[in-house]
Parts: structure tokens; C-alpha cells; sequence
């Protein structure tokens, strides 16, 4: 065993015996007890205090039911919660207490102080905090920095439970306090505390200067400056680890799409110096209305974990004796709460469970922010990195990488948005590989870059080529995604090696960086920029060209790559009919002009076209074919001056060259139609039988897993394509998103709406329902679909129905994850 | 928006102007305003229906619906040494004199201010005549029959300003020509200035850059935008100032931007007034005379409006 090793296995097993040692009489039951589960159900609970640990296998959450002040005593061997009263607890309005547990009981910090010893005798003391930031120390005191949570205050104070009373003392004055820059190094907004193994308290973080931190002597309130943390945080996650260094996590408050968001820091006491760990492959965020900051546990092998935050996942890392920080290089995605937690509280109750207390949640409204009562356990799984029953992180997001070659399906990157109160992009740079025969999901090194969404493709049977994805423009990544701040987006390509369990050096290529990944064969791969030019990248050598030959330009085109090699433009595409003199951009300050050089762009009204446009690369022939199923199509303006008769709301390309178009008619009805191979000719297709379909219809095309050389044709309802589509907790919704309080009781769920997918039998021209689920569970379920697609010896298994593919299969029997 | 239209709307909502007209200046500093400024004290045409009472003295009712300007800003003197550009199929400079009378306008928000109204007489086809009631504007639509104002200028005090002289002038294109054009559905945005020479004249508008190698549009977001005009003529390219326009649903007409091209001094080389902005006024007299050196024209006079909301009447 290393010193390393050893030292994490005896710092744990002290902590243990501290908190055993805390058995606090809280009175008797008000009621009887409830399974845990049964609380956490519970849609909404007001209280007054976040949840605090009171014992290695027990949780105390805090709720105010009027003027009543209620404790849940969570007991996680046995999984019961248990209710005591608190009578006499003073309860106001919009004021709150903080919670701390030492050796001498509960202490309640607040417009009061209320301390419970752990015989049952309670004390009071009046006070003037509210919700404080406190730090439990060792000795059974408390140190109470400032009055409240969110104004910057002159106070440093240390509570001390004398045998007869409660002695408040006054560490320090404003004049006292040393400053850094003129800046106070006293409490702030959203300051974060922990105590350190010498018994001073580190602060970090808060909005005076968010990466400013400092040690406090709570005995003498002795203040000295420490080593400035390497990146912002507010209300950060700090957890103090075996060998006295403290992690460091969590964002800028409201600046979840920052860098600093995805960062993790220790500090070393003894050097007074940061170090980085391995970044996170999402931003650790709680920014939410009614939150404060995520949080951090440890796992009595020394693994630590993060989580209550806008995700449902936590994140863990396990230790690593021969790695210079002493952990893994990669952070861990494990598990999923049964209920959204925002800066909910992590507590370690076995050696591979966590449970996450408390918390806010958006509700089934879309209103931020609500209680969440109770608390969820999650396991860390055996087998690091690995889930099962399909518990992928990645597949759900918006605009995933996912690519499957047989039992194997790829996941990278992808984006999620939620409303807390105020919109919150993130985007993820996590790997997985899902086994399809087993639904084991495997964690993989993460993308080396981080980009909100990206496109997959298998090169061979080792190789797996990423291109990224990045925004049109400052706001959105599509027409129908939301208008958000957005992360920094890469659309660089890197390639994963299976066999090497590694991933390539990122390539960054002007040219190709807001082209999509349309192909590939051999040594080349292929891209098309936004305006349809495509372009060969040699993946030896790393050099990209414009494939010259295409002809004119598409704008949102569909394109796709057959497999003998030619490239199909069509459908759906607009194009900008004017141009403009572009200002140079070395002149654009000059006074004469005479020699600026002459570029035109395109300017003004888009028009639609129906352009069917094939490229082959091998012979650089090209060929356009102009074929118009709908009168008037072509030549159409998209302004208001002359109104769209007419809209191509989808354009699919499949394995033929058939290009299949869903119109929203002038009459507002839909049609669908399909071109012969040649785009020559159009067919109009029927569309389901009693079903008129609306704006949310989309044509899919998925490769026939009985015959992987064929495509199915699907028809999906639900606007799945909408970043707003999809939020941590599950619900999905399009409302209007709402700012509530927590004082508002929630209104009971309503349940969700159902989508339908039909397929479409070639033979036969008709539509079959195969399936109906929520947007949720269309999204990221494991779904059968029904006959005559599956049978009784030949299920149909579907995921994933967000996707521009979605992934389907011969599968057993149906499994919910 | 165009302007005629956004012309008539502020009209109706009787809004009030913050003015800066270049070449003038209050007379404590006179001098160092004429050492940078315009050789031209320049008010564009259509002008402003004045709400306001009759010149004082004058009882007679019809005479509450003069047109004019009612600005804030430096005093502007009035009297003699005015000129009027009026154009119906041809254009003519005719002699004029400004009449300046104070008022006060009260603000939304209860702020009185002081006010200058400007009243230009005689001016010709009685474009100083009282309108008809109905009328927000002297001329908000293209009629290509009625005369219509293009500006009105003087000499700067102090500033050394071409001579012109009363009559017809030469004029290629103005904005109430039925030979003024607008832009194809296709093809290259820029405004024709028919030169009656070999080669055309052109007004082109410019966009900032976008990335290198997009090869689409400059921007597809909505945020279309003109960032800059340029005068292409006998060769030679100059850059005029900032242009005000937002839309990614096309662009104005040619004659939204350029109000009036031709020969105004006299030099047998181009002149213009042009637009630049259809949300505020902002129109600006560049004359070939007025030329630095290498330069196709230079700014003589210009006027900037910036309305302001007043309460209601």
C-alpha cells in the first residue's frame, strides 16, 4: 500500500468514527415512518434549512409545512424517513437556517441559533443570520461567516456550546480584516468554506473576487491570503480529501457555458499552491433559482463525487496512486437520480452508495424552482466507467455523435438546455460505447474537444472518425435550436482507436470547420460546408481540399453519401439569390479604398429550391436536376414580401439516392413525396391513414436491421429536434417556462403527451404504428416496436428517436432502462 | 422600413429632432467649427408638417399648416443667401430665405425645450403654400408629377462654399424620377447612377466581412447589415461614411439611398445626396467641388435628426 493509499484509508476511517459518534435525540416520532422512496416522491416540500449528514448511514432534511418546523430523519440502512417536530424554532419568511452537525449535536444557524444535543437537551440563543455559510468544526464548534448568504458581510463568528448556553464570539471587525487588492477578504456572496486538517478554515471563491482565497484562523479569526484558485467559482464545491488537500469545483455564478464550469482544482495546505485534476466532461452547474452551489462527497475508499447539480448524473473520480494527483484521469458519469437535485447535498452512506439530499427541481410545469423532498440513493457501479441496462448519459443529448456498426453503437458530445430560472446550455465531452446485445454502456476517453454537438462514423472495425459541430451563428446551432449563450464550439475531427483506447490529436481546418461529416472510404473523408461545397479530407496526412467540380450552392442542404461514392445534394435548401460587396477586411479602417479587393456574399431573401444535385469524386463530374413537384417551389421568396406558398419542412436523402420531402402546402396541409433515384421524377407518398400530420412530422430513414443494406422510412411525430425539447428532470415540454417561487405550491403533473412513429411498408404503400411514447422516452427508452415490424421470436428494439438516425435492432425482449 | 413611410409615421407622432447640422455652430465658436466643418448648411427635403402656430403676426388660420423644420441644436440664423433644390421631371435651384421663429416643445416626461422653427419662402410651385390638412408631409410618396424639395442650403459663415447659380441644373437620377430604380430579385446589390457616359456611375453598399472561406451568406442569423457606402465613378473608388440599416428581409429601394445625383456646382462632375439611415435623418450633400484632393466629392453639408418623443397634443 502506498503512503498515499494508506493515508486515504485512515483519514476515512476517522471520519467514520466522527460521525458515528453523532447520535443526536431528536424527539419523538411525529409520525410514522415512511419509506424513503415514498418522501422523495413527493412533488414539492418548502423548508427551511438544506439537509445536513448526521451520521454515517443518515441524512436530516428540513421542512417547513406552514409554522411548523419539521426534521426527516433519513435512515438509509433501514430506508425509513422518520418525521420529529421542532416546536419553538423561530420561522419567518424568505429567511432560512443553515445546518451543521459537530460533537456537540445539530446546530441550527439562523434568525436563531438552536442547538440539539446529542441527549435531546436543546438550547437557544437569539441571532441574526440567515442562512449563513457555517463550517463544522472539529472541536464541536461552529463558524458562522457573516449573517446571511447572499450580502457580503463584517462578521466572522464562532459558535461554542458551553454546558449552560450558547456563547457567540466575535472573531472579526471590518477594520481588522486583511484585504487582497483592495478587496475584503471577509464573507461574500456565495463564499465556500471548509475546514483543514491543521483546524484553519479555507474560503474560496464568492462574487467580490471569485477566485480569491483565503485561510481563517476560527479560533483567533486570523485572516491570511491563499494562493488565488486557478479558475472563478461561486458557491463552490469544496471537499477536503484524505491527505488534507481540498477539491475545488463548480462555476462563475450564472456562467454555466464558461471553461472554468468544466474545471476541478486542489489545493495543497502545505504548498499554498493549485493543481489541476482532469476536467469534467460536462460543466459541473447549479445555477438555478433557488440553489446555491453544487456539492461533493467522499467515498470511504477515497473516490470523490460531485453532483446536485443541473444534471441528474453524478460524477466520480476514483483514486489513483500511481497518477501525480493521486487520481484517474477521467471523470466517471454514474448512475442518474430518480429526481433533478440542484445543489442537493452528497453524502457517502456505504462504500460504493451516494445519496443526494434536497435540492431543487424544475417541476412538471417548466417552473424553477421547486423543493425536491426526501433524497436518492445512486450506486457507483463495480466496474469503473460502466453502466448497464442502457444507462447512457450521452445518447439522450441533442445533436449526439452516435454511430453503430453492428452490436456497437458510438456516443460523443451532444448539448443540453434547461430554463432555471434562466436558460442554461451545456455541452458534453463524454465518450461511450453501448453494447446492444448486452446494454452494457462503456465510458471512453472523453472528446479532446469540447463542442456542443458533432457527427459520428465508423472508419473500420477500430477506428470511429468525430467531426464537432458548431452554431450558425452566435445563438443557435440550427434554425430550431434555442437562442442561448453558448460554450465555446469546437468543429474540429479526431479519431478514437478502439484498440488503443486513445484518442488521435484534434485536427482544426479552417475550411472544414462548419462542414458536416458525409462520408467516408479509404484513406478520405468527406465533408460539405453549410453552402453544400464539399471537401476531402486525407486522414493520413491531415490535409484538406476543396473537392472542385460541385456546382452551385446549397444552403442547410441534405446531403449524403452513397455508398458507391456519389454525393447527393438536395431538398430543403435555400439560397440567396443577391449578393453584396464585402468590405475587406484590411480595409476596413482605410481611407482609400482604390485597391481594396472585390468579394461578393450572399445578401437578403432566401429562396427555397428543389435542386437535385449529385457529385461524383472519383470523376468530378457533377450533374443538377432541376425537378419541381410543386408548382411555384423554386422561385419563391422567403420575405414578407412575397409569402411562402409553399415550405420543404424536412429533406431525407436514403441509401438509393431518393430524395423523401415532408411540405407544409400553401393550404396548410403536408405532403410528402419522394423522388426516383435520378431525381428525375417525384411520387407523392400517402401519409398515415387518419393522420394529417403538423409541423413536428419527421420522415426518418434507419437501416434495416434484418437486411443492414436497406432502409426503413418512418414518420415521427414530436418536435424532438428542439433544444427546448429536452431538461434534466426528465419532463419534456414546449410551455412557456416560468419563474416560481418556492412558496408557490405546484400544481399535481399533468401526464405527458404521446408521439406516434409509423413505418412504412414498401410493399404494401401503408403506414403501420409501431410506436407511442412520450418525448422522454422516445428520446432516451429502450422501445419495442410493435408488429408487423417485430414478432413474437423477433423484437424490433428502438433508441434513441431524437437522433438524425435513430439506433433500432433485433433485440429479446423489451427492456426499460 | 422605407423612408417615405417612416417619414409619415414620425410626422404623425409629432416627433421632436435633436439636430446636428454640420457647419454650424453657436458663435462663441464660430471659428473653430469652420476650420473642420462643412462649406454648407444643409436641410434635406421632404420637410416636417409644423403643428405650430402662424408666423407671428399672421392671424390667418391656413397658415398653422406650413411645412418646414423644427429643430433643437445650435441657432441657425435666418435670411438671405438660401438656395432650394426643386425637381418635378427636371431639377432647378431657385434663390429662397429662412424665416426662424422660437418655440418649445414639452417632452414625454414633462421636459419643456426650446425649439427653432424653420420656414423657407418663397419657395416654388407652391411648395411654401400652405398643404391640405390631410397632409403629414410635403411629399411622402414618388408622384412623378408634383414638384418636389430635395434641400436647402447656404454658404457656412465664414466658409469659402462654391457659388451656384439660379436655374436648371443637371441632374442623372433623383428619388421622385420615374426612371428611379430599385433592385433586381438577382444579383449584385448596388444603385445605378445613369451617367449618360460610357460607363455608369455606381452607388455600392458594403457589408462588413464575413469569415474567409464561408462561401455563403454574409450572415444568416437576421443581423443583415450595410455597414458602408462606396462611389464607384471614372474609375476611381471612395469610401462614404456609415450607413444605418438592419434586416435580413432585403434591402431598401435605390431611392431610399440615393435621393439625388447630378451637377450642382457646376464643375461638370458628379454631385449626390444621399441617405444614410432609414430610421433617423441623416442625409448628407457631397459635392465634387467640395473634393479632397484624389477624391471623386467631399461631405458639404449634412443633417442629422434624431427624433425624440414629446407628449401627445
Amino acid at each position: 500500500m502506498t503512503l498515499f493509499a494508506r493515508g486515504l484509508a485512515a483519514a476515512a476511517m476517522a471520519m467514520s468514527a466522527f460521525v458515528q459518534a453523532q447520535t443526536i435525540e431528536l424527539g419523538p416520532p411525529a409520525d410514522t415512518p415512511l419509506p424513503i422512496d415514498s418522501l422523495s416522491q413527493l412533488p414539492y416540500r418548502r423548508t427551511f434549512a438544506a439537509p445536513v449528514a448526521s451520521g454515517p448511514a443518515e441524512t436530516l432534511t428540513f421542512e417547513r409545512d406552514g409554522s411548523q418546523a419539521r426534521v426527516w430523519r433519513l435512515d438509509w440502512r433501514h430506508n425509513l424517513a422518520s418525521p420529529v417536530v421542532l416546536n419553538g424554532l423561530v420561522l419567518q419568511e424568505e429567511v432560512r437556517y443553515s445546518a451543521a452537525v459537530t460533537s456537540a449535536g445539530l446546530w441550527l444557524v439562523g434568525p436563531q441559533i438552536v442547538l440539539i444535543r446529542p441527549s435531546g437537551e436543546r438550547m437557544v440563543a437569539p441571532f441574526d443570520g440567515n442562512e449563513p455559510t457555517v463550517v463544522a468544526l472539529k472541536n464541536g464548534d461552529v463558524f458562522v461567516l457573516g449573517r446571511n448568504m447572499h450580502n457580503a458581510s463584517d462578521s466572522l463568528r464562532r459558535l461554542i456550546a458551553l454546558p449552560d448556553r450558547i456563547e457567540i464570539k466575535n472573531l472579526a471587525s471590518p477594520t481588522d480584516a486583511p484585504t487582497r487588492d483592495g478587496k475584503s477578504a471577509r464573507a461574500r456572496y456565495g463564499v465556500a468554506a471548509t475546514q483543514l486538517v491543521d483546524g484553519t478554515v479555507l474560503l474560496a471563491g464568492g462574487s467580490a473576487d471569485e477566485t480569491y482565497a483565503s485561510v481563517v484562523d476560527p479560533m483567533s479569526g486570523a485572516v491570511r491570503p491563499a494562493a488565488a484558485m486557478p479558475h472563478r467559482r461561486t458557491w463552490a464545491a469544496l471537499l477536503r480529501l484524505p491527505d488534507g488537500r481540498v477539491l475545488a469545483a463548480g462555476n462563475e455564478h450564472l456562467r454555466c457555458y464558461d471553461e472554468g464550469a468544466r474545471t476541478v482544482d486542489i489545493y495543497d495546505p502545505k504548498q499554498n499552491a493549485w493543481t489541476a485534476l482532469p476536467s469534467l466532461p460536462f460543466p459541473l452547474c447549479a445555477d438555478a433559482y433557488g440553489a446555491t452551489g453544487p456539492s461533493a462527497a467522499l467515498m470511504p475508499d477515497g473516490t470523490a463525487v460531485l453532483g446536485g447539480h443541473l444534471e441528474r448524473h453524478i460524477l466520480a473520480l476514483r483514486p489513483d496512486a500511481s497518477s501525480p494527483t493521486g487520481y484517474a484521469t477521467r471523470w466517471e458519469i454514474a448512475d442518474r437520480l430518480a429526481r433533478q437535485r440542484i445543489s442537493g447535498v452528497l453524502q457517502a452512506i456505504s462504500n460504493t452508495e451516494v445519496v443526494v439530499a434536497g435540492g431543487v427541481h424544475v417541476d412538471s410545469s417548466d417552473r424553477c424552482c421547486s423543493g425536491t423532498p426526501g433524497a436518492d440513493r445512486v450506486m457507483l457501479p463495480r466496474a469503473a466507467g460502466t453502466q448497464d441496462n442502457f444507462g447512457s448519459f450521452g445518447l439522450p443529448l441533442q445533436d449526439a455523435a452516435v454511430a453503430r456498426r453492428g452490436r456497437w453503437v458510438f456516443v460523443a458530445s451532444g448539448r443540453i438546455f434547461s430554463s432555471t430560472g434562466f436558460g442554461q446550455m451545456r455541452y458534453s465531452s463524454l465518450a461511450e460505447m453501448i453494447d446492444l446485445s448486452t446494454g452494457t454502456v462503456k465510458q471512453l476517453p472523453p472528446l479532446p474537444f469540447v463542442s456542443g454537438g458533432a457527427q459520428a462514423l465508423w472508419l473500420d472495425d477500430e477506428r470511429v472518425l468525430v467531426k464537432g459541430m458548431v452554431p450558425v451563428n452566435r445563438t443557435k446551432f440550427t434554425w430550431h435550436s434555442l437562442d442561448a449563450d453558448l460554450a465555446p464550439s469546437s468543429g474540429a475531427t479526431a479519431i478514437y482507436d478502439l484498440r488503443k483506447q486513445r484518442w488521435s490529436t484534434p485536427l482544426a481546418i479552417d475550411v472544414l470547420n462548419d462542414t458536416q461529416l458525409i462520408g467516408a472510404s479509404g484513406d478520405d473523408a468527406w465533408f460539405a460546408n453549410p453552402s453544400g461545397h464539399p471537401y476531402r479530407l486525407s486522414l493520413s496526412d491531415g490535409k484538406a481540399e476543396s473537392a472542385n467540380g460541385a456546382t452551385t450552392r446549397h444552403i442547410n442542404q441534405a446531403v449524403r453519401r452513397l455508398a458507391d461514392g456519389r454525393i447527393v445534394f438536395s431538398g430543403g435548401t435555400q439560397l440567396r439569390l443577391q449578393t453584396i460587396s464585402a468590405i475587406d477586411d484590411a480595409c476596413m479602417d482605410q481611407d482609400d479604398v482604390q485597391d481594396c479587393p472585390e468579394r461578393l456574399v450572399g445578401w437578403g431573401p432566401e429562396q427555397q429550391t428543389s435542386r437535385y444535385e449529385t457529385y461524383t469524386p472519383q470523376s468530378g463530374l457533377a450533374r443538377v436536376v432541376w425537378s419541381l413537384s410543386v408548382p411555384g417551389l423554386e422561385s419563391t421568396l422567403v420575405d414578407e414580401k412575397h409569402p411562402t406558398p409553399d415550405e420543404v419542412r424536412y429533406t431525407a436523402i436514403d441509401h438509393q439516392g431518393r430524395v423523401i420531402r415532408l411540405v407544409a402546402t400553401a393550404d396548410a396541409k403536408f405532403m410528402l413525396e419522394r423522388s426516383s433515384p435520378d431525381g428525375q421524377s417525384w411520387k407523392e407518398l400517402p401519409l398515415p391513414p387518419g393522420h394529417t400530420c403538423d409541423k413536428s412530422c419527421k420522415p426518418l430513414l434507419i437501416s434495416d436491421p434484418r437486411q443492414p443494406s436497406q432502409e426503413l422510412l418512418f414518420l415521427r411525430e414530436g418536435n424532438l429536434e428542439n433544444d427546448w425539447s429536452i431538461d434534466t428532470d426528465g419532463v419534456t415540454s414546449i410551455n412557456k417556462r416560468k419563474r416560481a417561487t418556492r412558496t408557490e405550491p405546484v400544481k399535481p403533473a399533468e401526464p405527458p403527451s404521446v408521439f406516434r412513429v409509423w413505418w412504412f411498408d414498401e410493399v404494401s404503400s401503408h403506414w403501420y404504428p409501431v410506436l407511442q411514447a412520450s418525448l422522454d422516452d422516445l428520446r432516451r427508452k429502450v422501445l419495442a416496436l410493435a408488429p408487423p415490424l417485430s414478432s413474437p421470436i423477433s423484437v424490433v428494439q428502438s433508441l434513441g428517436w431524437h437522433l438524425q438516425e435513430p439506433v433500432i435492432w433485433i433485440g429479446s425482449n423489451p427492456r426499460q432502462p | 422600413m422605407h423612408l417615405r413611410s417612416h417619414i409619415a409615421r414620425a410626422s404623425a407622432f409629432a416627433l421632436f429632432g435633436l439636430m446636428g447640422i454640420s457647419g454650424l455652430a453657436a458663435p462663441s465658436q464660430t471659428d473653430a467649427m469652420l476650420d473642420d466643418g462643412e462649406p454648407l448648411v444643409f436641410f434635406p427635403g421632404p420637410l416636417m408638417r409644423l403643428g405650430s402656430t402662424a408666423v407671428p403676426g399672421d392671424s390667418r388660420p391656413d397658415q398653422q399648416a406650413r411645412f418646414g423644420w423644427e429643430v433643437g441644436g445650435p441657432p441657425i440664423p435666418g435670411g438671405d443667401g438660401w438656395w432650394a433644390l426643386v425637381c418635378e421631371q427636371r431639377c432647378a435651384l431657385y434663390r429662397t430665405r429662412l424665416t426662424v421663429r422660437a418655440g418649445q416643445l414639452r417632452l414625454r416626461g414633462g421636459q419643456e425645450v426650446a425649439t427653432q422653427i424653420l420656414q423657407w419662402s418663397p419657395l416654388p410651385r407652391g411648395l411654401d403654400q400652405p398643404a391640405q390638412p390631410s397632409s403629414d408631409h410635403l411629399a411622402i410618396s414618388p408622384t412623378h408629377e408634383k414638384p418636389i424639395l430635395l434641400g436647402l442650403f447656404r454658404a457656412a459663415p465664414g466658409a469659402h462654399a462654391p457659388t451656384f447659380k439660379p436655374g436648371p441644373v443637371p441632374t442623372l437620377a433623383h428619388w421622385n424620377s420615374p426612371e428611379a430604380e430599385g433592385f433586381a430579385v438577382t444579383g449584385q446589390i448596388r444603385i445605378r447612377i445613369p451617367s449618360g457616359k460610357a460607363q455608369d456611375a455606381w452607388l455600392v453598399p458594403q457589408t462588413k466581412s464575413p469569415p474567409a472561406d464561408s462561401g455563403g451568406p454574409a450572415y444568416i442569423d437576421g443581423s443583415d447589415s450595410i455597414d458602408a457606402l462606396e462611389l464607384r465613378a471614372s474609375g476611381k473608388r471612395q469610401r462614404l461614411s456609415g450607413f444605418a440599416f438592419d434586416s435580413s428581409k432585403g434591402f431598401p429601394n435605390g431611392d431610399e439611398i440615393l435621393l439625388w445625383a447630378g451637377d450642382l456646382d457646376g464643375d461638370g462632375k458628379l454631385d449626390l445626396i444621399v441617405n444614410h439611415s432609414l430610421l433617423d435623418v441623416d442625409v448628407a450633400l457631397y459635392l465634387s467641388s467640395a473634393a479632397p484632393p484624389g477624391k471623386l466629392v467631399g461631405l458639404a453639408g449634412s443633417m442629422r435628426y434624431r427624433r425624440a418623443e414629446v407628449t401627445e397634443p
